[in-house]
């Protein structure tokens, strides 16, 4: 983002629960959903996000923001994505994931679903339906017939038979 | 708050397919079996990477180690499965790799490729990585029209086929098509290949070795090329390159060819490696020859590599004494580097050879016999005689020399 000179424009975003944020205009534009409506000259007043609650947007604002303020030096953006994400767990991923899929910003929506596919990446079936409370709604035989059908997934890997 | 159950399987298909976009092949396709709504998921993920490893053809072991879990036929109906399923949810794949082998006559495979080929088109996918290998050896197999004539190409990998008149019958503009490479490939002549080239004008990786049964190739008008290697088997070979991008040229044979390239680029590498056969190029002629190949890369830095002892049936060949006759004057190429195989009895006649066409910045030699003793006393001896003992009567080479460093170990 370039920097501007003079002042900054600054928009208004309103979440699903009527909480209100300032942010500038250069990192909310991040979002395309944002960007479309500056340009269609929707921005004037208050942009509602009716899919975003206030927790989720805080913390999407806090990201416009930081990764904003970065250079365009990948490894430093991806550097701060990565500490950004760190200390979050699945639920709030799992928000900020639906929130930028809303937004539509590509670079947040990569972050988070690499994040979450991390957390499954080299994980037992068994081990992934408990970490995300899957309910496994296949009959044994079923089951069997699935897993059969994909033992070419199973190369290398302990096959699980736990519940 | 309570946590609401089950949350990830709630999220919607979009979503899922970016989490899967992340895993490998195997771990997508595996949460199909945590519950029905997985089931189908990972077959719309943005990327699909097939790979199905060949059997081991007989006596040649080389493929050997990948075993597949699954046969032939259950592999072309999971690829069929899952592009099926993107085709009825009118999902795009993005990225679509695929790996596999041709048997003759494999009508099977061959129609299943066309119907990919068409489909992956049809949805706009832009990343198809392709690499066919024939189940046979080179020459047997032809390449199906398919092939060039998927316009999703954006990466080619063909190994051990024929590509002739009837190969590129159905050949279309590859205009995403950034890396080609042609491996122990048989091409008919340089009609064949230059349709080929003509219709990948995006090209940046080209990586060709094989026959081609013609002695001249043009590589012509390729705007975005930057790497270009190129390994043939054909005597005198005159190779004529224009690309204007183009950092890193390679060129592996066992003979000097005539090499014309034509760049704008600032700096370039060239790397010559050379199987040397005195049978192919005379010994009269080889430095000559030599010469000429570095005078036309010389805007470029050069890497030689002689990769076979300089001598034929264990005859040591002698250089014949004229040899700078193959120098006009005072004009050397500079050579970065230089690599050689050393052999003893011809060791300093290669040496003076060498030096009589360029100014290499390194010369490194490789022998095999490394626990020789014999050998290596012979080198350092004959190194220490070039060097010091016989300083008055020098060779005309070594008033260039800047600095000499010997290491023995």
């Amino acid at each position: 983002m370039a920097a501007e000179t003079g002042t900054p424009t600054t928009l208004t975003l309103k979440s699903n629960d009527d909480e209100l944020f300032s942010v500038a205009e250069s990192a909310a534009i991040l979002s395309v959903t944002i960007r479309n409506m500056v340009e269609d000259g929707c921005a004037g007043g208050v942009i509602p996000l009716d899919n975003v609650d206030g927790k989720t947007l805080a913390s999407v604002i806090t990201y416009m923001n930081g990764i904003s303020a970065i250079p365009a030096d990948e490894e430093k953006k991806k550097s701060y994505r990565d500490k950004f994400l760190s200390d979050k767990d699945f639920e709030t991923l799992a928000d900020m994931v639906l929130a930028a899929n809303y937004l539509n910003m590509s670079c947040l929506m990569d972050a988070v679903s690499a994040k979450i596919a991390q957390v499954m990446e080299k994980k037992s079936v068994g081990w992934v339906r408990r970490k995300f409370g899957i309910e496994n709604d296949y009959t044994p035989e079923e089951e069997a017939a699935v897993k059969e059908e994909h033992k070419w997934t199973f190369e290398g890997v302990e096959t699980d038979d736990d519940n | 708050m309570v946590k609401k159950m089950d949350r990830i399987s709630e999220l919607p298909k979009d979503v899922l397919r970016k989490i899967l976009y992340f895993l490998s092949q195997e771990e997508a396709a595996r949460t199909s079996i945590l519950s029905k709504p997985w089931r189908y998921i990972w077959c719309t993920r943005p990327n699909l990477d097939f790979s199905y490893a060949p059997p081991p053809r007989e006596g040649n072991n080389s493929h050997g180690g990948v075993r597949n879990k699954i046969n032939k036929d259950e592999f072309l109906s999971i690829v069929d499965n899952a592009l099926r399923r993107c085709h009825d949810q009118n999902v795009c794949v993005e990225e679509f790799r695929l790996s596999t082998s041709l048997g003759d006559l494999d009508h099977e495979s061959v129609s299943f490729l066309e119907k990919w080929a068409e489909l992956l088109s049809n949805m706009g996918t832009k990343k198809f990585d392709l690499s066919l290998l024939s189940d046979h050896a080179p020459g047997r197999v032809e390449l199906p029209p398919v092939v060039f004539g998927s316009e999703s190409l954006q990466r080619l990998h063909v190994e051990r086929f024929v590509l002739d008149e009837k190969a590129i019958e159905r050949l279309v503009p590859l205009k995403h098509l950034k890396s080609l490479s042609l491996q122990e490939i048989v091409i008919q002549d340089e009609v064949v290949f230059g349709k080929i080239i003509a219709n990948c004008p995006l090209i940046e990786n080209l990586d060709v070795q094989g026959l081609v049964t013609s002695n001249i190739i043009k590589v012509d008008d390729l705007r975005n090329l930057k790497k270009l290697k190129f390994h043939s088997d054909v005597l005198r070979i005159r190779v004529f390159i224009d690309a204007p991008k183009l950092v890193y040229f390679e060129y592996t044979e066992k003979f000097v060819p005539s090499i014309y390239i034509a760049t704008a680029s600032e700096e370039w590498k060239s790397s010559v490696n050379l199987w040397y056969k005195p049978s192919n190029d005379p010994p009269s002629l080889f430095f000559p020859r030599l010469k000429e190949l570095l005078e036309s890369l010389s805007q470029s830095k050069i890497y030689l590599n002689l990769t076979r002892a300089m001598h034929y049936n264990n005859e040591p060949y002698v250089i014949p004494e004229n040899i700078q006759n193959g120098c006009d004057g005072d004009k050397y190429v500079a050579v970065e580097s230089l690599n050689f195989f050393l052999c003893l009895p011809s060791f300093r006649y290669i040496l003076n050879g060498f030096f009589g066409i360029c100014r290499p910045r390194y010369v490194v030699g490789e022998s095999r016999y490394c626990g020789d003793w014999d050998w290596k006393t012979g080198v350092t001896e004959c190194l220490w005689k070039i060097l010091i003992v016989e300083r008055e009567s020098q060779e005309e080479w070594f008033r260039d020399l800047e600095e000499a460093r010997l290491e023995i170990c």
